[in-house]
């Protein structure tokens, strides 16, 4: 598979090909409840075609393409009352060249990002026991990566194209932005089959380096979904989304982050191993939960207040917490915000 | 720790638990499954930040913990710290039991032995104590000197009890005094016992108290020592006060059955039956020391003594017989035993009416003679090894006679033929001291330790008389000798000394000497001055310097062997003794009399080492006091043995030594009451600090007159306290330690922030964008 960066894939692992299971990342339960949904773009993106969203080139071509069922909030006007007529349904036409949303998808797969505390069969939701790497964990990959699924499908789902950059210190993956027929399945196997690589999860997240490699590749202005536990130094998380700003993209943060690491309950005194090649520590739990708590939420919070202090979205996201709600909830917010946009 | 403590096993068994939470912290350290953990960079931060707060933390609470067990260890173990004890107003004991069980202990009255009542009494002191209040208990006992049962003081009362329930009386008298400085003296250097209260039971007959001039030391002033009241109840006794045999050697070719051994018994009587006419009946026999069963194939020979009215003492002969029935084998038996019985009216103490003795049968005495031949042709020639030879194996009319021929084996060496171990003869006659080295001394010494009997008489052929010094200072005694031999112009006869202790060496000889010695004379002496030694010969001048004398040891001993010196050396030139009819006798009784004790029998008394052969390092019971084999040979507990019987003694190489007849003692056979004066002078050291008990032996009770002085009671005593009280504080301060330890193990862990269900969850923010 070809990379956009044009660089060498890294070894893929020898294992069984993953047929992909689109409801091991995409609850079904989540599915349902992001569908009554639609993404909005949060800014008037350049496209070849008008359609949903709001573009500076409308009425350029009007052909066509295909009816899909209306969901609330869509425009009437664009109703199609001959077949309501006809079938006492409704369904709302859609044309070619409407204004597309490209979005590009950046998932953390830094060592840090293996982590996870909630077993695998109870996150799945499907009776797997284990990941298809053999983890009976479900960590903050795993996560991200239902999440980016659960992206992908709903923006696949208006038409739109989606990008995927799997990074760590670096890009280690890329997919085209596409909206074709199966773009979706190619998103899902690459994020399945590029996991977070144990004899290589020493890596340190990289946001900084893998931005730099990844914004010339973007020709027109896109919508950045970054989902990381963005574990490193605020001033190359700032200098990243100084970049983004400059380039005028814009930008969603999911900081996926795991239970155990936001109320770190351990009890037993044991030593403590980091995953990005921090050195063991042997340390009694419990008596350094209040200042750990403390140097988290600051890191937390200082990420948090980064982000939106360059006027782009944050979203926290625990690895025990039902996908759907926060992705709706984010969505809502979204739209209130483009209506808010529309006003002005 | 003992002192310290009422369960010292059990406090260091504690103790050594407070290793635990170290054991704990290390093994946990090393075990513990390490935990990935993806926010790693905010743990390190954390802990980078509170490292030295955690370490001063876990350090408290280490210690905290440690502390906590070593409180709880302090209280199992029931701390007895008087002082602390005392503040609390527990007030624990330290006693200590002086326990009379010498021989007089064993005396029969209407009620049951004195033993069993001294146990009964011991037993009754013993429950009033209390361990948990840090009481403590000592037992010594007196039978045959300080003898502890228990020492340094325990709080195991119940081991106590049950050590005083085992013990068996010994034969030995009672020794107060050595063992009252005995227990003084071991616990002196015990800080933690400053008061002590020595507790004397016994009913201070007249056979229970010293006689032998040991006082009683005088008690530090806080110890008190309290006493059973002296019996005044008397009984009668018949003890048998000694047993001679003609010697402890038999000479023979072999024991047949017609053999019979002369022994005089001596009886004494105590008590109020000496008032009265009475009779012992008295029975002895002679038995193989191997054969297992002696009381099935014993034949004891009897006589009976008649007491007239008012007669303590009597003495009775009797010859005993061999055992020979139940099939004995008796040929190339060398060892037997001497078994003599007494039995009659009024004997209240039944254990010295048996006395053992061993008995052993040679059948040549072996003679070694040192020193160069002279010319066996020439009688002018002899040598002194020559005379001696003769007179031990004489001949008549060319033929050795037969009898002396198969008793005594002589034999002669060279005098630097003596290197390294001791000669095993019997007798060594020593014809040439000046060619000895001090080496061969020493081996002649080791020899005499043994029992061999040594014959010195001055060389012939040296007139160099420094080998004198040399003898002197191997053997240990004082010699003040001549440098030069002193020659007489006229012969000067000898004479028997006219002192009264001439010993019995030359006993049986003496109807011998009056007739034979007046034609013996000396022509050349050396001049030894006699000093303490015992003269056996003399000139009968005015001088009266010694022909022959026994030397005496500084420090002699009966087992020792023993040494003969002739200042007129057995040779023609120096005198005419060798030619004249006195010499065969002469020195065949010297060596027949002088070497009984070589390597054969000792008779020696319970609780007395005077007897003992020097060599002895361990002495091993073969014949009970009754006569009785004992499987094995029990080692003796004590050293010497305080229990009548047969022991075989070996040296410190496990050789045996000799066989010792240990006997009971005569000192402790009185079973009268003593009088009270003399027990308040025993005790007059101790003043003010005696008080007495009520008397062990049911009677009127009379205490002596200081018990008018010191009219505390026994029922005086504080009644003992339900427990510990410093354990009880102990277990308090471990309480509170556990409860601040508690505390603090959940404010240095922040635990309580943990209870929350949401406890550590940061709340959600959302972005700005949503405004």
């Amino acid at each position: 598979m070809a990379t956009e960066t044009g660089q060498p894939v890294p070894p893929q692992p020898r294992q069984k090909p993953p047929e992909v299971d689109a409801s091991l990342y995409l609850h079904p339960q989540t599915l349902a409840k992001l569908g009554s949904f639609e993404l909005r773009a949060k800014m008037i993106v350049e496209g070849l075609s008008s359609g949903t969203h709001r573009s500076p080139f409308q009425g350029f071509s009007i052909e066509f393409a295909q009816h899909r069922p209306y969901v609330p909030g869509d425009d009437l006007r664009r109703l199609d009352w001959k077949v309501f007529a006809r079938t006492d349904k409704l369904q709302l036409k859609q044309y070619h060249q409407e204004t597309n949303l490209d979005l590009v998808i950046l998932v953390d797969s830094s060592g840090s990002m293996l982590y996870g505390s909630r077993s695998f069969e109870d996150a799945s939701g499907v009776g797997n026991k284990a990941s298809i790497d053999g983890r009976p964990t479900w960590s903050k990959y795993d996560h991200a990566t239902a999440l980016a699924a659960a992206l992908a499908y709903i923006t696949l789902r208006q038409g739109d194209r989606v990008g995927l950059t799997i990074f760590a210190d670096g890009i280690r993956h890329s997919l085209r932005r596409s909206s074709s027929q199966g773009t979706w399945r190619q998103i899902v196997g690459a994020l399945a089959t590029h996991p977070v690589d144990p004899a290589n999860s020493a890596a340190p997240t990289d946001l900084r380096r893998a931005v730099e490699q990844l914004l010339p590749k973007l020709s027109n202005r896109c919508i950045i979904a970054v989902i990381s536990d963005f574990f490193s130094d605020l001033a190359p998380l700032e200098q990243s989304l100084g970049r983004i700003r400059h380039a005028k993209h814009d930008l969603i943060a999911f900081q996926v982050l795991d239970r155990a690491e936001e109320r770190f309950e351990f009890m037993d005194a044991a030593p403590f191993v980091g995953m990005e090649g921090e050195p063991a520590l042997k340390i009694d739990p419990r008596s350094l939960r209040a200042a750990y708590l403390e140097a988290f939420e600051r890191h937390r919070a200082a990420v948090q207040r980064s982000i939106t202090l360059m006027g782009y979205d944050y979203q926290r996201i625990g690895t025990h917490d039902w996908l759907g709600p926060p992705l709706a909830a984010f969505v809502a917010r979204r739209n209130a915000a483009m209506k808010r946009g529309k006003k002005t | 720790m003992s002192n310290l403590f009422s369960n010292p096993g059990l406090a260091a068994a504690a103790m050594a638990c407070v290793a635990l939470p170290i054991l704990i912290h290390i093994l946990f350290r090393r075990r513990r499954k390490p935990v990935p953990f993806g926010a790693m960079r905010f743990l390190i931060e954390a802990f980078r930040r509170q490292r030295r707060r955690l370490k001063l933390e876990q350090f408290v609470l280490l210690a905290l913990r440690c502390l906590l067990i070593l409180l709880v260890a302090v209280a199992i173990g029931r701390p007895i710290l008087e002082r602390l004890t005392q503040a609390t107003g527990a007030g624990a004991r330290t006693v200590v039991l002086l326990l009379d069980d010498g021989i007089t202990s064993t005396r029969e009255t209407g009620d049951g032995a004195a033993w069993k009542r001294t146990q009964s009494k011991a037993r009754e002191l013993l429950s009033d104590l209390d361990a948990a209040r840090g009481d403590r208990v000592g037992i010594v006992t007196l039978g045959g000197g300080p003898l502890p049962l228990i020492m340094p003081p325990t709080s195991d009362i119940a081991g106590a009890i049950e050590a005083v329930r085992t013990h068996e009386p010994v034969d030995a008298p009672a020794r107060l005094g050595p063992s009252v400085a005995r227990v003084v003296e071991l616990l002196s250097g015990e800080t933690a016992v400053e008061k002590v209260e020595l507790v004397a039971l016994s009913e201070w007959l007249a056979g229970s108290t010293d006689r032998g001039g040991e006082m009683m030391p005088a008690l530090p002033s806080t110890w008190t020592f309290a006493a059973s009241a002296p019996t005044d109840v008397s009984s009668s006794n018949t003890a048998i006060t000694k047993f001679t045999a003609a010697g402890p050697l038999l000479i023979g070719s072999g024991l047949d059955a017609t053999a019979s051994f002369p022994v005089t018994i001596s009886l004494t009587r105590f008590g109020p039956a000496v008032a009265n006419p009475g009779s012992t009946s008295v029975s002895a026999a002679l038995i193989p020391l191997a054969l297992a069963d002696s009381q099935a194939g014993a034949e004891f020979s009897r006589e009976t003594v008649n007491w007239a009215s008012g007669q303590t003492t009597a003495d009775v002969s009797i010859s005993l017989a061999l055992t020979k029935a139940g099939g004995i084998q008796t040929s190339g038996v060398t060892d037997w035993f001497a078994s003599v019985k007494i039995e009659g009216d009024g004997d209240s103490i039944p254990a010295d009416n048996v006395r053992l003795m061993p008995l052993t049968s040679r059948e040549k005495l072996e003679v070694l003679i040192i020193g160069r031949r002279g010319d066996p042709a020439n009688v002018a020639s002899f040598s002194p090894v020559d005379w001696y030879t003769l007179a031990l194996t004489p001949e008549v009319s060319g033929r050795q006679r037969r009898r002396d021929g198969e008793s005594i084996r002589v034999s002669s060496a060279a005098a630097d033929s003596l290197r390294g171990a001791a000669p095993t003869a019997d007798a060594i006659l020593i014809a040439e001291p000046d060619e000895l080295s001090a080496e061969a001394w020493r081996s002649l010494r080791a020899a005499s330790d043994a029992g061999a009997l040594v014959i010195v008489s001055p060389p012939v052929r040296s007139a160099d008389q420094r080998w004198a010094d040399t003898f002197a200072t191997a053997f240990g005694v004082e010699l003040s000798i001549a440098r030069a031999v002193r020659s007489f112009e006229t012969p000067v006869a000898a004479r028997a000394p006219t002192t009264a202790d001439a010993g019995d060496l030359l006993k049986n000889l003496r109807p011998e000497l009056a007739e034979l010695l007046p034609s013996v004379t000396v022509s050349k002496i050396l001049d030894v001055e006699l000093g303490r030694h015992r003269p056996l010969l003399e000139l009968a001048n005015d001088s009266r310097s010694p022909v022959m004398l026994e030397l005496l040891r500084a420090e002699n001993r009966p087992s020792d062997g023993r040494t003969i010196l002739l200042t007129a050396a057995p040779e023609l030139s120096w005198t005419n003794l060798v030619a004249t009819p006195l010499m065969v006798p002469l020195v065949q009784e010297l060596v027949r009399s002088g070497s009984v004790h070589s390597r054969l029998t000792v008779v020696s008394e319970a609780g007395s080492d005077a007897e003992l052969p020097r060599l002895a390092a361990e002495m091993r019971m073969q014949r009970s006091r009754d006569g009785s084999m004992v499987d094995g040979g029990a080692p003796s507990r004590t050293m010497p043995p305080v229990v009548a019987g047969i022991y075989d003694a070996r040296d410190a190489s496990g050789q045996r030594i000799s066989w010792v007849g240990v006997q009971p003692s005569s000192r402790g056979s009185n079973p009268v009451p003593n009088d009270p004066r003399s027990l308040d002078a025993l005790l007059a050291p101790l003043g003010n600090q005696v008080r007495w008990l009520d008397p062990l032996t049911t009677g009127s009770g009379s205490a002596p007159a200081e018990a008018a002085a010191n009219p505390q009671s026994e029922k005086d005593r504080p009644a003992p306290s339900p427990g510990n009280p410093l354990s009880f504080w102990l277990l308090a301060a471990a309480v509170l330690v556990a409860l601040v330890e508690a505390v603090l193990a959940r404010v240095f862990s922040h635990a309580s922030r943990l209870d929350g269900a949401d406890g550590g969850m940061p709340t959600p923010v959302t972005g700005a964008a949503n405004g």
